[in-house]
């Protein structure tokens, strides 16, 4: 899994190496808008981290002629909060995500990771989270390596969860993802799916625990970390 | 057309020039009956009063006085003059003949001048006469003396038209000056438009659009010196903002970066050693480096106000992109919407970061376990709920000021949250309150629609 990170701070891609390396990718780095361009098409990458305040250009040119170029691959954008304009902008040209500086390691890992997995993603279909894993493609959940027995809509409610791990997933989303256009869902039908997802969870011990973010929606995150 | 403005210089000019008016007609008008008078029935009055002189003199104090036919000899009068003489007693002395004394018994010196009049006009009289009565020294004493002329048309012709003329300008002439001023402020105000133009051009220059130069072209040159000077004081007030934005955004970067590396670094540092107390004090610097960028921000003046946005999906984004940081910290967070898109025109980006403020100071004081509520009200409200222990009166008045800590809060911060928030709803011409609920914790409005 090779990725390439473009960032002209020295000590920022250091600890980036570290850490993306430590979870298993082999990591290349440049620091300039040329460098970059010339390494996205010429380099078949997974998956891209690219800065968007470059010495010699704007990361989103970068993105935007990539994109152009017919280069896919998931890009995560870093930028500074303040500017907001470059976060709707990177999306505009073609980003999958965005972090904000500072941002954890971890985090960025998981970002990394969730892209990776996405439909045509490079990675595996296997989506984990502390003891809990779940197969997308033999629609199967196991904790601690048991089997869990879920139906096929909290099967589905947990993969959506974890595809956005710790991040709040809106109910109006898990209702779209849930239901077809001809099906009305009832109004409380994810919350009683999600209720049965827990008891089940818990019953099996699992690290992972569902949060309810009332009037929004649902995050799941692993309370041992 | 605008009315007039109190102080307004177009009101000052319209004074002035109406009082040049004023003062300009009543001259004319003065002038023209003064000459008018004058050339119309002047030489005959004139003649009047010369004769008036004569007769007087011609009365001495023991000699007899001279009948018609003498006066007319010695060349006193006229023979067409008629004339009285009356003594202080109003006796007649004197007199040319007696339907004229019968006449003019009416007509008498008074009030102090001399009096003309008309007798015999309209009256079917053999004789019409137009004279003057005045009072003169005479060797007995002051007399009345009343002296015509036969009437004649012409003379009066010419002061009937006089007349007319009089009657018709009382009316006119308050017409005319207003018609003439509302031309003048017309033309004033046409000469003041550039004025006007530069005027509006200079109120529609905030701090964020400081790269507006006034029009110079078209301005009177008395004027545009001054314009041109204006405009050289923004460029260096641009360059002055220009300069301090650029520091705020490489403040950003360069405080930034090496925020993230130690984060970064310390993740890495894995099991080996406990990097809790770091990584909290880590948080605690990212939060005060984002307060400081966010006060230095507003201290520029520079939010633009000019984008329109739901209320409703811009406090939803903010609360579930806070919900992590609550629940790793077990608290919960909840969101109530209004039933409706609430739209209001503002600068998002700072509203959110005043309520990500608000939000991060309910998750420090409510009760692990405990849910912080928030909640946006159709009437342009933002309500943020906590379960903590409320806020002490005393510390009231001043929660927003900046760096204020009350001295019993125990939980970080610098004392810039609420100022934040305060100078935020300040710039949207909105308000930040508070009340502490009656059974616990306390709630934070920010107001949108308080000016409506």
């Amino acid at each position: 899994m090779r990725l390439l990170i473009v960032e002209d701070e020295q000590r920022i891609v250091d600890v980036l190496k570290d850490g993306l390396e430590s979870a298993g990718f082999i990591v290349d780095a440049v620091n300039t808008a040329a460098a970059a361009r010339n390494a996205l098409s010429d380099i078949p990458y997974d998956a891209a981290i690219l800065d968007l305040g470059l010495p010699d250009g704007d990361g989103i040119e970068v993105l935007k002629s990539a994109r152009s170029h017919g280069v896919q691959i998931p890009v995560l954008v870093l930028t500074a909060r303040d500017a907001i304009e470059d976060r709707v902008g990177g999306l505009d040209a073609g980003a999958d995500d965005y972090l904000i500086k500072p941002f954890a390691i971890q985090e960025l890992v998981s970002r990394i990771k969730a892209l990776l997995r996405r439909p045509g993603g490079a990675l595996g279909a296997v989506l984990e989270a502390g003891n809990l894993a779940l197969d997308t493609i033999g629609r199967e959940v196991t904790i601690s390596g048991k089997p869990v027995n879920l139906s096929r809509r909290e099967l589905s409610i947990l993969e959506i969860l974890l595809r956005r791990f710790g991040r709040v997933v809106p109910k109006d989303i898990l209702e779209e993802k849930l239901y077809a256009f001809d099906q009305e869902p009832e109004s409380n039908a994810v919350s009683v799916h999600m209720h049965h997802l827990r008891r089940k969870l818990k019953h099996e011990a699992a690290t992972v625990e569902v949060h309810t973010v009332r009037g929004i929606g649902y995050l799941l995150n692993d309370q041992q970390l | 057309m605008k009315i007039l403005q109190p102080g307004s210089l177009e009101l000052r000019l319209a004074l002035r020039l109406g009082a040049v008016f004023l003062v300009a007609t009543i001259m004319a008008v003065g002038l023209f009956f003064y000459l008018g008078d004058r050339t119309a029935s002047s030489l005959t009055r004139q003649n009047l009063f010369a004769e008036a002189d004569e007769l007087a003199l011609s009365i001495g104090d023991d000699r007899p006085i001279m009948t018609y036919h003498q006066l007319v000899d010695s060349g006193v009068i006229e023979p067409t003059t008629a004339y009285v003489i009356r003594d202080q007693e109003g006796n007649t002395l004197a007199f040319s003949d007696e339907e004229f004394e019968v006449s003019v018994r009416d007509v008498s010196w008074s009030r102090g001048r001399a009096q003309y009049f008309t007798v015999g006009e309209n009256d079917g009289r053999a004789q019409a006469y137009t004279g003057l009565a005045t009072r003169e020294n005479s060797g007995r004493g002051l007399v009345t003396v009343i002296v015509a002329e036969p009437y004649n048309p012409e003379n009066a012709i010419l002061d009937k038209m006089l007349d007319e003329f009089a009657k018709t300008a009382s009316w006119i002439i308050p017409i005319f000056i207003l018609v003439t001023l509302i031309v003048g402020v017309a033309a004033i105000r046409g000469g003041l438009k550039s004025l006007l133009d530069t005027s509006a051009q200079v109120g529609s220059i905030r701090p964020d659009s400081l790269s507006v130069r006034l029009e110079t072209t078209g301005l009177p040159s008395e004027i545009a010196p001054m314009v041109a000077a204006f405009n050289q004081a923004l460029d260096r007030v641009e360059e002055g903002f220009e300069v301090q934005r650029r520091f705020t955004a490489n403040a950003a970067h360069e405080l930034r970066t090496p925020l993230t590396v130690i984060s970064a670094a310390l993740e890495n540092w894995g099991e080996q050693v406990d990097t809790t107390a770091l990584r909290r004090d880590i948080e605690r610097m990212n939060r005060l480096v984002n307060q400081l960028l966010q006060v230095a921000r507003l201290d520029n003046g520079i939010l633009d106000l000019s984008e329109e946005f739901d209320l409703n999906s811009c406090v939803k984004d903010v609360v579930q992109h806070m919900a992590p940081l609550a629940i790793n910290s077990q608290r919960a967070l909840a969101f109530e919407g209004a039933e409706q898109p609430v739209l209001i025109r503002g600068n998002k980006l700072a509203v959110e970061d005043a309520l990500r403020n608000l939000i991060e100071n309910a998750i420090i004081h409510t009760p692990m376990g405990s849910e912080v509520s928030v909640k946006v009200t159709e009437d342009e409200t933002i309500e943020v709920r906590d379960q903590g222990p409320g806020i002490d009166a005393a510390h009231g008045p001043h929660i927003f000021e900046r760096f204020f800590r009350s001295p019993t809060n125990k939980s970080p911060g610098a004392g810039l949250g609420l100022a934040i928030v305060s100078e935020v709803m300040k710039q949207h011409a909105g308000t930040v309150d508070y009340s502490n609920s009656p059974e616990r914790g306390v709630c934070f409005y920010m107001k949108f629609g308080a000016s409506s």
